[in-house]
Order: C-alpha cells, then sequence, then structure tokens
C-alpha cells in the first residue's frame, strides 16, 4: 500500500501533477495553473478534490513516516541560462582556539587575583578584578564552558569510556587548575574568576547571619548537586549543572523565564545572604573546599599582622566562613563528655547514613532514571504501541523511521539498572558525606584567633576592610611597621598583657558609637563596651 | 633551641588525606589523559537523519532566535515547481503569497530558473527553525531541506537546551573542526523492510 502511493506520487514534484491529477480522479492542466501565479483555481469541487487528496496523503504520510514514502526527484544537473547552483550555507563558528584563549584568560585573572588578595590586600582591586571576569566569562564568552559545569564533562568521559566523548583538553584545564590552585592560594577562583560568584558578589549589601545548624544543614544540598551532577552526567543523561544554572540566563540576555525567574530570586536572596548559590548549591565548591582543607596554608591571613580579636571580620563575612576563636583555659568536665557522647553518635551513624543511602537510592533508581532520554522514549515508545496512527509521540515517530524501537527499549532496560546501582552509589555517599560533616562538626576544635576556615572562604577579602589593623596599614603605616605593631600585640597576648584600651580604641576609631566588641573578652574578664 | 617537631595525629590524619587525594586525583587525570587522543573541542550540532522536525529546536534554544536554522543542500534539491517543502497543503496556487506558504515567516524565497525548474532559498534571517519545510521536504521530495545548527549564532551551551528535549535524540557534541552534518548526497530511500506490501 505504502509504494503503491509513493509510486503514485512519483511525478510530484518536478515532472509535473499529472500522475497526481489522474489518481484523483481529474485530468487538469495543473501545470499551467501553476506556473502561472495570476491564475486561480476556481474554488468549486473539482479544485477541492485534488486538495483533499494532498491532505490526506499528507497527513498519512506523517503519521505512518515511512521512508518509502519519500519520491525523490533525480536533481538537475545542468541548467540553461548560466545558472549556477548556489553552495550550501555553513557559516563557521568562533573557532577553536576560543577555549584556549578562556584557559589562559582564566590563569591570569587567578594569578592576578592571588597577587591582590595576598600581596595588595585589597578588597578593591579583588572585587574590580571580579567584576572584569563577569564581563569577560559572564557577558562576553556567555559562560560556557565552566569549572563549575566542567566536573560533568568529566565525569562524562569517565561514565561513557571516551568513545562517546572525550573531554576537550581545555575543559581539563578549566576544570583542573582551580582546583590545584586551590591547594596553594585558597579559592581565588570563587573571589576573582567566577562569574556566578561575582554576580552574586555585586549584589551583596549588608550580610544576615545564617544560624550555624540551618547553614550545616544547607550545606549538604551542594555535595548532594555534585553527586547527582556526576551521576547523571556519567550515565549520559543530561549536564543539570548547566540545566538549571541560574545565572547564565542573565549572561547571554536570554533564557526560559523559570530559570531567569529562579536566577532572579537567587539574586534578590544574595542580597541579603551571601553568596546562596556558592554556598549551598555549588558543586564545584564542594570539591574546591575539599581542595583547601587539603591544603596545609590558611586560604588567607585576614588581618596582615597578627589578629586582635575585634571580631569585626566576623560579621562581614558573607559566607559564614571565619571561625572564632575556642575559650582559652580548660575545658569543662561535663561539655567534655557532650562532646565525646555527640562524636559517638555522629561515628555510629556514618554506616547507617550510608546503608540508608544505599537502599532508598537504589529504590529511586527506575523513578530517577526517566531523566535519561533514553528511557523517556522508550516509555512514550511502549505507550503509543496501541495508540492510533495520529496520536503516536514525536519520540514513537522518530524510533519507527529510524527501526530503532528494539533497540532503544533494551538500552532503556539497561539505562535503567544502571541507574538503581548509580543512584544507590550516589546516595550512599550522600550518607557518607553527611556523616563525615557530623563527625567534622563535633571534633575538637582549637584555634586562638579569628580565622578563615579553608573549606568554606570564598577570597571575596571583604574582612580585609573590616579588620582594624589592615585599615592601619591602609591609612599609610608601612607595612613594615604594621607588622611590628602587630608583633608587639601578639607578644602581648602570648603574657596574657594586652593593653585593652588600645584595642578598644582601635574599634572605636573605625566604628566610632557602635557597640562592636561586646564579645572579646579580656581573659573572661570584662567585654569592650560602647564608647 | 628548636622545638622538636611531634607528630600528632591529626596532622598524620591529614598528611594521609592529601596523599589519597593527591593519588586519586593523579589517577583520574591520567585515566582522562590517556582517553583525550581525540579531545579537541566539541560543538553542538542534529543530525538530519535522525531529525523528525518536531518544532522543538524553535522554541527550546536558549536564544531569543534560536541557533538552529534550515539549510537547504541546492545539490540534492529537485528544483520542483510544486515543492511540498514550500507549499501548504491547501495551497491553491504556487505562489509566495502568505495563504500558501508552508513557511510561517516567509523565510522561503522562490526564484524561477527556467522551465520547469525553481529554486528555493532559504532566508536565514527570517527563519526560526521551526522545521515544517523539513517535513514537507522529506515526505515527498529529496530531503534538501534540513535543520542545523548555525555555529555563527550557536553559543555552545555545555549542554545543550534542545539536546535534552529533542525526542529523536538528534543531538550530538560533534569536533569542532567538523562543525555540520550536511547530506552532501542525493536522497536515497531506504529499501522496503522485509514483509511490507509491495
Amino acid at each position: 500500500m505504502n509504494r503503491a502511493i509513493a509510486s503514485n506520487f512519483q511525478g510530484f514534484s518536478r515532472k509535473g501533477c499529472r500522475l497526481w491529477a489522474v489518481g484523483c480522479g481529474r485530468n487538469i492542466p495543473q501545470r499551467s495553473i501553476f506556473r502561472n501565479p495570476t491564475t486561480r483555481l476556481q474554488p468549486t469541487a473539482y479544485s477541492l478534490q485534488p486538495i483533499f487528496c494532498v491532505a490526506v496523503i499528507l497527513a498519512l504520510s506523517l503519521v505512518l513516516s515511512a521512508p518509502a514514502f519519500a519520491a525523490p526527484t533525480e536533481p538537475p544537473t545542468a541548467f540553461e541560462g548560466g545558472y549556477v547552483k548556489p553552495e550550501t550555507i555553513e557559516p563557521a563558528g568562533p573557532g577553536p582556539l576560543w577555549p584556549y584563549v578562556d584557559v589562559a584568560v582564566m590563569v591570569a585573572f587567578l594569578a592576578v587575583g592571588t597577587m591582590f588578595l595576598h600581596w595588595m590586600r585589597s578588597r578593591r582591586a579583588v572585587w574590580l578584578l571580579s567584576i572584569a571576569a563577569l564581563a569577560y566569562f559572564g557577558f562576553f564568552r556567555h559562560g560556557c564552558v565552566c569549572a563549575v559545569g566542567a566536573v560533568q564533562n568529566i565525569a562524562l568521559t569517565l561514565g561513557q569510556g571516551g568513545e562517546a566523548y572525550a573531554v576537550p583538553i581545555p575543559v581539563l584545564a578549566t576544570f583542573a587548575i582551580p582546583l590545584v590552585w586551590a591547594l596553594f592560594a585558597g579559592r581565588v577562583f570563587c573571589g576573582a574568576v567566577c562569574p556566578l560568584g561575582a554576580i552574586q558578589d555585586i549584589v551583596h549589601l549588608k550580610s544576615f547571619r545564617v544560624p550555624a545548624w540551618l547553614d550545616a544543614g544547607l550545606g549538604l544540598f551542594a555535595p548532594a548537586v555534585l553527586l547527582a551532577a556526576v551521576l547523571l552526567a556519567a550515565l549520559d543523561a543530561m549536564f543539570i549543572v548547566c540545566k538549571f544554572d541560574p545565572f547564565v540566563g542573565f549572561f547571554r540576555l536570554s533564557g526560559p523565564a523559570a530559570v531567569l525567574l529562579a536566577g532572579g530570586a537567587v539574586l534578590a536572596l544574595g542580597v541579603v545572604v551571601g553568596r546562596p548559590y556558592c554556598r549551598w548549591a555549588c558543586p564545584y565548591g564542594v570539591l574546591l573546599g575539599a581542595a583547601g582543607r587539603l591544603s596545609r596554608r590558611p586560604p588567607l591571613s585576614i588581618s596582615p599582622t597578627p589578629c586582635v580579636t575585634c571580631r569585626l571580620c566576623e560579621r562581614v563575612c558573607p559566607v559564614n566562613a571565619i571561625v572564632a576563636p575556642t575559650p582559652a583555659g580548660p575545658v569543662d568536665e561535663s561539655a567534655r563528655r557532650r562532646a565525646r557522647r555527640a562524636m559517638a553518635v555522629a561515628v555510629l551513624s556514618l554506616p547507617v547514613l550510608a546503608v540508608v543511602g544505599a537502599v532508598s537510592g537504589a529504590l529511586a533508581g527506575p523513578a530517577v532514571s526517566r531523566v535519561h532520554p533514553a528511557v523517556r522514549s522508550a516509555e512514550r515508545i511502549a505507550a503509543d504501541q496501541h495508540a492510533a496512527p495520529d496520536a503516536i509521540s514525536d519520540e514513537t515517530r522518530a524510533a519507527r523511521r529510524a527501526k530503532t524501537e528494539d533497540q532503544l527499549l533494551q538500552r532503556a532496560d539497561d539505562v535503567r539498572r544502571q541507574f538503581v546501582w548509580g543512584t544507590a552509589i550516589a546516595a550512599s555517599l550522600l550518607g557518607l558525606a553527611a556523616g563525615g560533616k557530623l563527625i567534622w562538626l563535633s571534633r575538637r576544635r582549637r584555634n586562638e584567633l579569628y580565622e578563615a576556615d579553608p573549606a568554606r572562604c570564598v577570597s571575596c577579602a571583604r574582612c580585609y576592610t573590616a579588620c582594624p589593623v589592615q585599615r592601619r596599614y591602609e591609612d599609610g603605616m608601612a607595612l613594615s611597621e604594621a607588622m611590628k605593631a602587630g608583633k608587639n600585640e601578639q607578644d602581648k597576648s602570648k603574657t596574657g598583657k594586652i593593653d585593652l584600651d588600645d584595642r578598644n580604641r582601635q574599634c572605636s576609631k573605625r566604628h566610632g558609637e557602635r557597640r562592636v566588641c561586646d564579645s572579646v573578652q579580656d581573659q573572661g574578664k570584662r567585654p569592650c563596651r560602647r564608647y | 633551641m628548636k622545638p622538636e617537631k611531634k607528630l600528632t595525629r591529626r596532622q598524620m590524619l591529614r598528611s594521609a588525606a592529601q596523599a589519597a587525594g593527591a593519588i586519586g586525583a593523579a589517577a583520574v587525570i591520567g585515566k582522562l589523559t590517556a582517553l583525550h587522543a581525540t579531545a579537541e573541542p566539541r560543538v553542538w550540532q542534529l543530525d538530519p537523519e535522525k531529525c523528525v522536525a518536531c518544532g522543538l529546536c524553535a522554541t527550546e534554544c536558549v536564544l531569543p532566535t534560536s541557533a538552529v536554522k534550515c539549510v537547504h543542500a541546492f545539490d540534492i534539491c529537485g528544483y520542483c515547481d510544486y515543492c511540498t517543502g514550500f507549499l501548504e497543503v491547501y495551497a491553491q496556487e504556487c505562489n509566495q503569497a502568505a495563504e500558501n506558504q508552508l513557511c510561517p515567516t516567509n523565510a522561503i524565497i522562490r526564484r524561477f530558473v527556467h522551465e520547469p525548474y525553481f529554486e528555493y532559498e532559504i532566508d536565514v534571517e527570517r527563519c526560526v527553525g521551526c522545521g515544517k519545510c523539513v517535513e514537507g521536504c522529506r515526505a515527498f521530495g529529496n530531503a534538501s531541506l534540513y535543520l542545523q545548527v548555525f555555529h555563527d549564532r550557536c553559543v555552545n551551551c555545555n549542554q545543550c537546551r534542545i539536546a535534552t528535549v529533542c525526542p529523536a535524540m538528534a543531538f550530538e557534541r560533534v569536533p569542532a573542526s567538523q562543525p555540520y552534518k550536511a547530506r552532501k548526497q542525493y536522497f536515497t530511500p531506504p529499501k522496503p523492510a522485509d514483509g511490507e506490501a509491495t
């Protein structure tokens, strides 16, 4: 039947419509009508009949979509009158060198950012650099490929064996260089290079302090995003970090409304809560934090010279990364017992969380596997098995046309099985991450000064602006003098003879009547007062 | 006198973690280096043989006007008078009048070459990548009209948004040196499957 219709339509195109007209019961001079645009077909029965035929057959062809329908016409090779066939348009892209340029620019930004952060110690310089990064990586290069999403390219390469997709070297470099950098100089990438961080940094006005428990709880979302991104990329489902990137739509100045709205909401939250995306959702931040934690150096020293423990930096830190000094003196025995119990609970909960994660992940696997296009298509194909020909989905149409229905159904089964394992492993790793976090939080901390947590500090350098020691240095005192002064202060604090009035004067000098040092204890005796 | 260095448990754990991290990173990078033999930058392209012209290219691209547009392979075009990629099913005349055109944006320009040939050119600025003409040309013609990602427009998202919804799974990452999947040859219909009525 198909072929009969097809042969009926052999003459449909170039050779005129005679056969077509015959097939429809009329032998009308179609060609002359079609050639002369001014001649109108009368809107009567005889003209409607062939149109109806065409409609039916076109609809049938679209529905059945059998390749046998195609009735090719031999392309003409020679034309009269010197007509030359135009070239097929294939506009060139921006060229394969751009990714290398991006990597070079990124390294330059990292180097300059490190200089601004550790040697110049200038918040303004770091801020300006991050604006430049936002302009270049964000608005000029439209934010792709970025280090945040590159983890997925690597997972895809490792997951698919490198045959379907091999990670390009620039992408590998984009992923690896900031990580290696973080081992030596902290998360300079977050503060000075990342356009996603920069856009949140610009809008941030006032730090509302998120309670520690909420911060820690929400902080688990980022490793969950990382694990999900790696899992879905490794199984070739999709790149969720890219698909749900909240800010890339702003960089391109276009995008789906839902994502743009979500980005706007994150930015609105970012006005009062520092860098919500970086802290609670960024998958690369998890890796950078791990690298920072592994490094032997602190990410940055908040004051250029030893800290005077005035606590001013803690309040301006947008990401809650500044760790307060632990109380000096012997630890209370009951507090120690409580801490030990908490640690025991945390250690015991680790395997429980891992097992719970594995089981729930395995159970959720088949449902999660529906994000994979092969599974989605297979479901549509299965649903369309007995559907009317005009009601089948595009997926079924594509598979029938390519004759890949069975192949797709088989592949979907494989993918589902992979997902059961994959989600089980990912969820159990998430359980381990949660348990590890509990252990980390209940460990015994010992630090004497205000320090930046290497895992959380994003190198934005806001603490520099708050530090009175830094301010003294900026006010014109030479660094060597400032360091000497700081050294004296440190010596005093070691001997327990720190000059409280001197310290308060520093605070009041900068903050006037504001009560800024209320918790600074002078050996536990008296707090700083309002001046 | 220099104080003697004492290795605490914490320092030992940290050093062990550092070593494990370094070894793990080296293993991943080594594996990737072994695999990256063909690692040139990739760009997105769609395979016209898989494409079913569902129309999502026109609506899903992150750009205001999709980077996917129709390409016309003149080499395999039949230069038909009655072009089913150009004309509506109910077209009463074979001309550029809006009511006769399949293309919703008037992006196909029809020119008379000589009897009986007509040239069809795509106006790229007007084309939105809806694929209506693609399906028409494929159903009855040579399938010389097909969709492609135009790389002068595509911003090359790490994850193409259209690729995540494409029902034919036609989008793939191709080497940047061969960014187009052109139909270079005269379209030959596949042989009918066994058991199909003749």
